[in-house]
């Protein structure tokens, strides 16, 4: 039986060095970062790693209703399509930095890039 | 939604009432202080099928397991039984007495506490307790006492309009008791990695969590260096700077940088004080912070702020354990943020 994308990247334990690493990409981009601007970083830390579980294939509960629900108000802000395009080359450049194949972040990259237009309300 | 029963009384619901909302327009006169589930003062007893989950977060599992529940986080349209009925009737059996063993004034506006407890209580050095006063009146401090302390120390600073504070300044005498229920929070120090080096960084009586954590961590054989900043507005916000001193000087990991936004030179030199904010001086030190355990306790917006530096100088965000101090609104302002002091 072949191995599922989730556990070829290494599991919950991958996951969960990748998202400290990820999140501080994300904190530290000026283009990005006031939409990641929060009172609870707990939470926040939370949220980023439930999406990087979703895009590396893993169980997480993420519909494209509620992907549209909760960044409606981002949209309402600006949110845009560059600003998508820079939370992904930190997708990349966070699975890279830890090690991950190319192609398997290929594959990651192409979940991700399905969420395109329910994150932008489109 | 559930009814509410209390003392065989149905109680007069509004949409999207909490039980606490509920219990307060009845009458009942239920402790309570933050609204938001940290204080825990509006801790009562389901006297039959258990309440929702959300409304237990944070108690311990063995007082959860027996029903007691928050009122405050317990929304009536969110419990799935036709009904609920709570108690306030158990709740003495929570507190131990606390009597006052020593007080002293470690600065002008604050004192240090020392209580001997009925009976033991299991306390993680840097954990609350919740004391309570004998109208009902409750307030949570931190534990600054070490493990193994056969006494328990607290520090209480003086908040301004703050009931409680004013009282165990002002009123508590020697021999006095107290009711004291904990402990809770999760800001304390875990044995392993002995030799990872400990950020600590408290503004004001965030002091006593951290006293509480460095001597933990001694008692634990903590190996790797141990960073500690105090900050205050002013010279006289610093307390037990000479203890802190001796500290440091029994245990060579141990550094203390006592800091103060506004001193005049003359006071800096004197008593060897660091101008600057406790958090901006122990981050322009440490810059570099992967690897590294963080402890944060007292102003909020400080503890907040921190964190987020803390872990963008490379911290891991679980080795980040923060204890913002809260200030609860007077009795008289009804939507406050949260209660602690």
């Amino acid at each position: 039986m072949t191995q599922s994308l989730y556990e070829r990247i290494g599991g919950e334990a991958a996951i969960s060095a990748a998202v400290d690493v990820f999140y501080r990409k994300v904190l530290t981009d000026e283009r990005i970062s006031d939409y990641f601007e929060t009172t609870d970083m707990d939470a926040q830390h939370a949220k980023q790693k439930s999406f990087l579980t979703f895009v590396c294939g893993g169980p997480a509960d993420y519909s494209g209703k509620a992907m549209r629900a909760a960044h409606a108000p981002l949209v309402e802000k600006g949110l845009s399509t560059q600003h998508f395009d820079a939370v992904m080359e930190h997708l990349g450049g966070s699975l890279k930095e830890l090690g991950v194949d190319d192609a398997l972040i290929a594959e990651v990259a192409a979940i991700a890039e399905s969420t395109r237009s329910d994150v932008l309300g489109k | 939604m559930a009814k509410l029963i209390y003392q065989e009384n149905n109680v007069q619901l509004a949409s999207d009432d909490t039980v606490l909302a509920a219990l307060l327009r009845h009458g009942v006169d239920v402790p309570h202080s933050c609204k938001t589930g940290v204080c825990q003062s509006c801790i009562v007893r389901s006297d039959g099928k258990l309440p929702p989950s959300q409304a237990q977060t944070g108690l311990k599992e063995t007082l959860a397991a027996q029903g007691y529940f928050l009122a405050c986080q317990c929304k009536l349209s969110e419990v799935d039984d036709a009904e609920i009925r709570v108690s306030l009737d158990d709740n003495d059996a929570l507190f131990v007495a606390a009597t006052l063993a020593a007080k002293d004034f470690v600065s002008a506006d604050v004192v240090r506490l020392e209580f001997a407890l009925e009976s033991s209580m299991s306390i993680e050095p840097g954990q609350f307790v919740h004391l309570r006063r004998s109208d009902g009146l409750v307030r949570s401090y931190s534990v600054a006492s070490g493990p193994g302390a056969t006494r328990l120390e607290l520090h209480v600073g003086r908040v301004q309009n703050g009931a409680m504070s004013a009282y165990l300044l002002d009123e508590l005498a020697i021999g006095d008791t107290i009711d004291c229920r904990g402990p809770s929070g999760g800001c304390f120090y875990v044995a392993g990695r002995p030799e990872q080096p400990l950020l600590l960084v408290g503004t004001g009586t965030g002091l006593a969590p951290l006293l509480g954590i460095v001597r933990s961590a001694i008692a634990e054989g903590h190996s790797g260096p141990m960073h500690l900043f105090h900050g205050s507005v002013s010279a006289t916000g610093l307390y037990l700077v000479d203890e802190l001193r001796e500290l440091a000087s029994q245990h060579s990991n141990l550094h203390y940088t006592p800091c103060v936004d506004e001193a005049p030179p003359n006071v800096l030199n004197d008593l060897g004080l660091t101008l600057g904010r406790a958090a901006d001086i122990a981050l322009e030190k440490h810059s570099s912070l992967k690897g590294w355990r963080i402890f944060l306790c007292g102003h909020p917006a400080m503890v907040r702020s921190t964190k987020k530096r803390g872990f963008l100088a490379g911290a891991a965000i679980s080795d980040i354990f923060a204890d913002p101090f809260e200030v609860s609104p007077p009795p008289d302002v009804v939507n406050g943020p949260l209660a602690m002091a």
